[in-house]
């Protein structure tokens, strides 16, 4: 699925994302500086620029929030999967929230001073005694050069260059982020926030991603231990697959196989792993023919692990066999792009 | 069966349209209820004014003691600053003792008030009698609990303009020559503001710097000039408090008798 590079490959569907993307960014950040200054007014008013840094920074916590979870929930329900389709340009806006938070946040406190800007942010007072003593805004640094490295990154210009495991090993640093933020946070603003609104939060936000992603691991069927190299394996009945659909099970410490089941009859298993951007392929279907990735469609034939030309894309086969009800795996994958036979399920009628 | 399946390129299944739909209403409204949650959850931070808007002038005699105050005819004692986080001193020093006009803008929280200034144009010589200065009287030896703020921000430039959050910019404040001042909360209730100098009167901004923004103690003595109380410093600097005292910060400060001698019958210094 090679084509050439350009910023944005416009079609309808990406309007309509980043216009509801953007609409919804604007409303948060009214909502937030309208309530904020009504409640607290004449005298009483904050400034306006410290009511501005924090709209932006927690829009931008809310934004990275909903990213974390958009993954876990397409692999739970697959109707979140339009979602996904575009998750780069939500990535990017909530960068470009997070970027406007840290430029007011860096000019505001540290702006006007005797000392640059810079430099004041990593020479705020402060040691690491305690968690009052820690100063925060170096984590917050840290955070958006990880989110600015992940931002310069998402396009698929990069994620080809790249490879498609270094560049999901590298966008993984989006969990980097999220954990500096959150020591950001719990060492900055929360310390101040007698209102317990901050740690609530936080902490919505951390048991929210933490136990999606824990629900979306135990998806994947594994099957462990005591397995002997050369070994073929049980990995359950055809019928628990639906046609042109498949499960994805680990054998051992092996990468995880997609098991495949289409044509009504033919069992076909290949690695899980996108040549694209490392989409889980066992949570696709296979249209026309081909097994189809679930996050941006790539497609690979069941038969040797090719992309249809004119595409080039290859991924790992593995042997499969029927035995009965029951699917029998190879465990050790072939080369990328080798052609195998497909199983038939016997006696199928 | 045969659920119908997104893919990017391909005309999107109807029933999947309606999901996404629902979802994208779905978190747009959560967006709409974080947004008023956290916002309406914002903690007043004071009274405090900053007019960037309108320059205001005022009259009186300019002193350079450590800090530049601006006594006026009135009996007000108005601190001086300089736009950023830069103190006066270096424009006040020409016209130190003497008549002056200042231009700048105000800055008021409770009975403080401090004037900021652009340049050395923001001061200039005026004839008539400087107002009698008054006199400085020692009150006494305290030990106090609180926290030294930039006097700039803390007066009205930002809300709010203390504690944690805002530590790094104080300290930048502070190595800018702004004033410090020792902030506390009474046994009444009230906070009361001290400037605070070194044992010889000196300066003590960029000492203090590093230690800005903690919940600390302080014993020195105090001393009123004008409407204004001053806390000269017995040691170099302040202690950060421990245990205990920690722990209970925020809800005794200055609960000591002396202190609360002072911090009561001082209205002046109230903020
Ligand atoms: C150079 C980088 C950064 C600096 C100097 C910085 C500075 C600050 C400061 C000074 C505050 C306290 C604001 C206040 O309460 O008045 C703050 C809070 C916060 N920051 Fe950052 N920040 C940086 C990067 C980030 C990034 C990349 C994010 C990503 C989302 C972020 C998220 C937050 C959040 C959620 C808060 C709490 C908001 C609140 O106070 O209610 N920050 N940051
Ligand atoms: S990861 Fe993008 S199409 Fe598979």
């Amino acid at each position: 699925m090679s084509h050439d590079y350009v910023p944005v490959q416009w079609n309808r569907k990406k309007v309509i994302y980043d216009i509801s993307l953007w609409g919804g960014i604007a409303l948060y950040i009214a909502c937030f500086m309208i309530v904020s200054s009504i409640l607290l007014a004449g005298d009483e008013a904050l400034s306006p620029m410290i009511l501005l840094i924090r709209a932006f920074a927690t829009c931008a916590f809310l934004m990275l929030t909903i990213i974390l979870c958009i993954g876990p929930m397409a692999r739970l329900d697959e109707r979140f999967l339009p979602l996904l389709y575009n998750r780069r340009h939500f990535g990017v806006s909530m960068f470009v929230v997070a970027l406007t938070h840290a430029i007011l946040a860096t000019i505001w406190y540290h702006g006007f001073g005797v000392v640059s800007p810079i430099e004041s942010i990593f020479a705020s007072p402060g040691d690491l005694t305690s968690i009052s003593n820690i100063p925060f805004q170096p984590f917050g640094a840290g955070a958006l050069l990880v989110l600015l490295l992940l931002a310069s990154t998402s396009h698929d210009f990069w994620n080809a260059n790249l490879g498609p495991l270094l560049w999901k090993s590298l966008h993984m640093g989006v969990y980097l982020a999220y954990g500096l933020l959150i020591v950001h946070v719990a060492a900055g603003a929360m310390q101040e926030d007698n209102t317990g609104m901050l740690p609530l939060l936080v902490l919505g936000s951390v048991v929210l991603v933490g136990s999606l992603h824990l629900t979306a691991a135990l998806k994947v069927r594994s099957i462990d231990s005591g397995i002997a190299a050369g070994e073929w394996v049980d990995v359950g009945t055809w019928q628990e697959i639906e046609n042109d659909r498949a499960i994805v099970v680990t054998i051992g410490a092996a990468e995880r196989i997609a098991v495949y089941r289409y044509d009504e009859s033919r069992i076909a298993a290949v690695g899980n792993v996108c040549k694209h951007q490392a989409g889980p392929l066992g949570e696709g279907k296979v249209i026309d023919g081909c097994i189809t990735c679930p996050w941006h469609g790539f497609q690979y034939r069941p038969e040797d692990g090719c992309s249809p030309p004119p595409f080039t894309e290859k991924i790992p086969t593995y042997r499969a066999r029927v035995e009965g009800d029951r699917i029998l795996i190879h465990p050790t994958p072939l080369p990328d792009g080798t052609p195998r036979d497909v199983a038939m399920i016997g006696g199928y009628s | 069966m045969n659920r119908s399946f997104f893919v990017g390129y391909l005309p999107i299944p109807a029933d999947i349209r309606k999901f996404v739909i629902g979802i994208i209403v779905v978190l747009v409204i959560v967006a709409a209820a974080v947004a008023v949650t956290v916002g309406s959850n914002q903690q007043a931070a004071g009274t405090g004014n900053w007019n960037p808007t309108a320059q205001v002038t005022m009259t009186g005699r300019l002193v350079v003691d450590p800090y530049p105050i601006l006594y006026r005819e009135d009996g007000k004692s108005v601190v001086l600053v300089v736009q950023g986080k830069r103190s006066a001193d270096e424009y006040s020093m020409p016209h130190a003792g003497v008549n002056v006009e200042v231009t700048g803008y105000s800055i008021k929280r409770g009975n403080w008030s401090m004037l900021e200034i652009v340049d050395a144009e923001s001061i200039q010589p005026k004839k008539g009698t400087a107002p009698v200065l008054p006199a400085v009287e020692q009150l006494g030896k305290v030990s106090l609990q609180g926290e030294v703020v930039d006097s700039k921000c803390f007066l009205g430039v930002m809300k709010p303009g203390e504690g944690k959050v805002h530590r790094a910019c104080a300290a930048l404040c502070l190595l800018g020559g702004i004033p410090p001042m020792f902030v506390v909360k009474s046994a009444d209730g009230n906070r009361y503001g001290y400037v605070m100098t070194r044992k010889d009167g000196s300066h003590a901004s960029r000492m203090l710097a590093s230690m800005v923004a903690w919940p600390v103690s302080v014993s020195g003595m105090v001393e009123s000039r004008g409407d204004l109380l001053y806390l000269r410093m017995d040691s170099e600097g302040v202690t950060p408090l421990v245990g205990n005292d920690l722990l209970q910060f925020g809800d005794s400060l200055a609960a000591s008798a002396v202190a609360g001698e002072f911090c009561g019958v001082r209205r002046s210094a109230k903020i």
